[in-house]
């Protein structure tokens, strides 16, 4: 018989008693499954959410909000995910951006939302930093239109010239306050970029203003005062005619203020901020800032957090630092899915090494027939690779399922379009790694099949 | 066919060894079939082994020839060749590999005896074999489902399906009553006969001495 033969032999042989014990060969496969499961949700997760953090942290060097931490601006104004943790001054951002170290500043006002999607007041300069290109529309050009992302068009049912209220908060779950004087209409839908633009809905500042601005008949209403916003309110205690009451419930956890501007003092602002008296009163949460050149990264942080009431975060710092933070959950999961690999693998060790107890004589009779050692230790060799194979494949597709339905139920990782869908490499090191680990388990029985002896084993029987 | 001489074998236990049989001279024509006689313990299986390349301990000056091969001079997995392609074995305890079907136990006899039929030759083959033993309506049925008769002729099939040259059986009655131990006998000559093969039955079952025309007593030689 040649090799090809015997093989084929061996591989009919390991398969019909790996059917013969089905439901062992089921438990095993089944272990060894969890733990290939378990390894592939880790991989896929962190993978994901790592690069989906960095397409959307892309070309951001620096982010500027209210004095707080530095991960809950990052993770707010970048990725959408936390609340702010206040507002600035509009002026303040304004004479940041007269530093000559800064190349662009792109302001963010966020605090309103429509069924999830965040609301965020912004310059056409965001759509261009993310490389937003329109599928459908155009810009927004005055107050109360919207740009709304792929994803926030898909799910929502939103279309070009479809009319909205937006709601006061930011957090998933229903809306407290809507803002229904106040709707906004779609002017342009974007075409899907894998990143926060397709999950957020674009307005221009002024519409934030102007959705918060109180109606002339409270213009006595009393102040609001934000308890948790590390910036005054300077509307309110300047003129409180124009103040504009944001009573704070649990859904607002934004802290942002939106001082009230007569339509004369509404301006863009970006790059180019000019700063005109009006602007002494207004408040942005965030502002986005790439440098002029490398050397700011050396400077500008530190000169921001230490002469101003502003915070700087740094997007490639602070997304190391949660990473970080995080690792030691990833590592105490991936050592677990090792864990039960590696008993996988001694299921698999034990169940062929308890067969060939029973398997003496038919080992006999083979070898009267004719097999060669090679033969016999072949077919232990078959099962452990099998059974690891189809474990390792079934944990793969499983680990998808896990990621895919993860994905789904939780928001953050919704937020971070987390599904089952990719295919890392690694995961092929995955596989070999069990077929390595079947094969290691099934060595010792299949070294006893090779030097079975026919004459004590037809004598044992 | 066969052809021994000065053939001792001996069994080691932990701190001695003990004579298992030695036979100074025997010889089986081709075609022949022969019985080989003795009570428990006498070496009949001993000398078994030694027809089929298992027996360990066999001395230096002792010649052993097989279907003109002498296997203690070759390789082991020459030995092995030889077996798998000229030598048929029933055991004294039918042992059928049970994780497979009737014809499959048969279908792996044939492929490991270095049969290169195609595999609709190997049916045809299957089923003429189970069809003589009676067997056509097992054939698709696991050996645990097979009654100790049915495994007999199992095995018996199992062991002629390569049409070996030798043909060999250990003890083939030894389980069975009056009618089953002759009816085994008859079929193993039987399928012997027309196969061409030459049959070495090793037994102490006197029942079925009368069948066979050569006798070679072990008990008389130790």
């Amino acid at each position: 018989m040649n090799t090809i033969g015997t093989l084929s032999t061996a591989f009919g042989l390991a398969l019909a008693y790996l059917k013969q014990r089905f439901f062992a060969t089921v438990l095993n496969i089944l272990l060894l499954a969890m733990g290939v499961a378990t390894i592939i949700v880790v991989l896929l997760l962190t993978h994901q959410a790592q690069q989906a953090m960095g397409r959307d942290a892309k070309n951001i060097d620096l982010v500027v909000g209210a004095k707080g931490s530095p991960l809950q601006i990052i993770l707010s104004s970048i990725y959408q995910l936390d609340v702010p943790t206040g507002n600035i001054a509009l002026k303040d951002a304004q004479a940041l951006l007269k530093n000559p170290l800064i190349k662009e500043g792109i302001p963010l006002s966020m605090g309103d939302s429509y069924r999830g999607a965040r609301i965020i007041g912004t310059t056409p300069a965001y759509i261009a930093l993310y490389g937003g290109t329109f599928a459908s529309g155009a810009v927004f050009t005055k107050p109360f239109e919207a740009v709304i992302g792929a994803r926030v068009a898909a799910e929502l049912g939103l279309n070009v010239g479809t009319k909205f209220v937006g709601a006061h908060g930011i957090t998933q779950g229903p809306a407290t306050q809507a803002h229904g004087e106040h709707p906004l209409q779609v002017v342009g839908v974007l075409a899907a970029t894998q990143t926060v633009l397709d999950r957020v809905i674009l307005v221009n500042l002024e519409t934030v203003w102007d959705v918060h601005a109180p109606p002339a008949n409270i213009s006595t209403t009393p102040v609001s005062t934000k308890p948790i916003s590390a910036t005054p309110v300077s509307a309110s205690a300047k003129s409180p005619a124009k103040a504009h009451n944001h009573a704070r419930d649990k859904d607002h956890d934004d802290d942002h203020d939106h001082d009230h501007e007569s339509d004369a003092a509404k301006k863009n602002i970006g790059n180019n901020l000019v700063a005109s008296d009006d602007d002494d009163h207004k408040q942005i949460t965030a502002l986005l800032i790439r440098y002029a050149t490398p050397l700011a990264a050396a400077i500008l942080p530190r000169e921001i957090n230490s002469q101003s009431a502003l915070q700087a975060a740094v997007p490639a710092y602070e997304t190391v630092r949660m990473f970080g933070l995080l690792d030691i959950g990833v590592k105490a999961m991936q050592a677990i899915a090792i864990a039960m690999i590696i008993a996988a693998a001694l299921g698999i060790f034990i169940a062929l090494s308890q067969a060939l107890e029973t398997r003496y004589p038919d080992l006999a009779q083979l070898r009267l027939l004719g097999a060669t050692p090679s033969l016999l230790a072949a077919t232990l060799a078959i099962e452990g690779l099998l059974l690891a194979a189809v474990g390792g494949i079934l944990g793969i597709a499983l680990g998808h399922i896990g990621a895919a339905v993860i994905g789904g139920m939780s928001a953050v990782s919704n937020q971070l379009q987390i599904g089952g869908l990719l295919f890392l490499p690694m995961e092929w090191a995955v596989l070999l790694g069990c077929l390595l680990l079947g094969v290691l388990a099934a060595l010792l029985p299949a070294l006893r099949a090779y030097r079975v002896d026919i004459s004590k084993a037809l004598a044992a029987q | 066919m066969i052809e021994i001489k000065n053939l001792h074998v001996n069994f080691t236990h932990a701190n001695s060894t003990s004579a298992a049989l030695s036979l100074a001279h025997w010889q089986v024509a081709a075609g022949a079939h022969t019985l080989v006689l003795g009570p428990s313990g006498s070496g009949k299986s001993t000398l078994l082994n030694v027809l089929g390349g298992l027996a360990v301990n066999i001395n230096d000056g002792a010649s052993v020839t097989v279907c003109g091969v002498m296997p203690y001079q070759i390789s082991r997995s020459a030995r092995d060749a030889l077996r798998a392609q000229h030598i048929g074995f029933v055991t004294q305890r039918v042992h059928l590999i049970n994780a497979i079907s009737v014809t499959e136990n048969l279908r792996l006899a044939l492929r490991l005896g270095g049969n290169s039929l195609q595999k609709a030759d190997e049916n045809t083959r299957i089923e003429a074999i189970l069809a003589h033993l009676n067997l056509t309506n097992k054939a698709s049925v696991k050996p645990t489902m097979l009654s100790v008769g049915e495994a007999q002729r199992v095995a018996i099939a199992r062991a002629v399906i390569k049409r070996p040259a030798l043909l060999i059986a250990d003890e083939p009655t030894s389980a069975l009553d009056d009618a089953n131990a002759l009816s085994a006998a008859q079929l193993l000559l039987d399928t012997a006969k027309q196969h061409g093969s030459t049959l070495v039955v090793a037994t102490h079952d006197a029942r079925i001495k009368h069948l066979f025309a050569h006798t070679l007593n072990i008990g008389a030689t130790l």
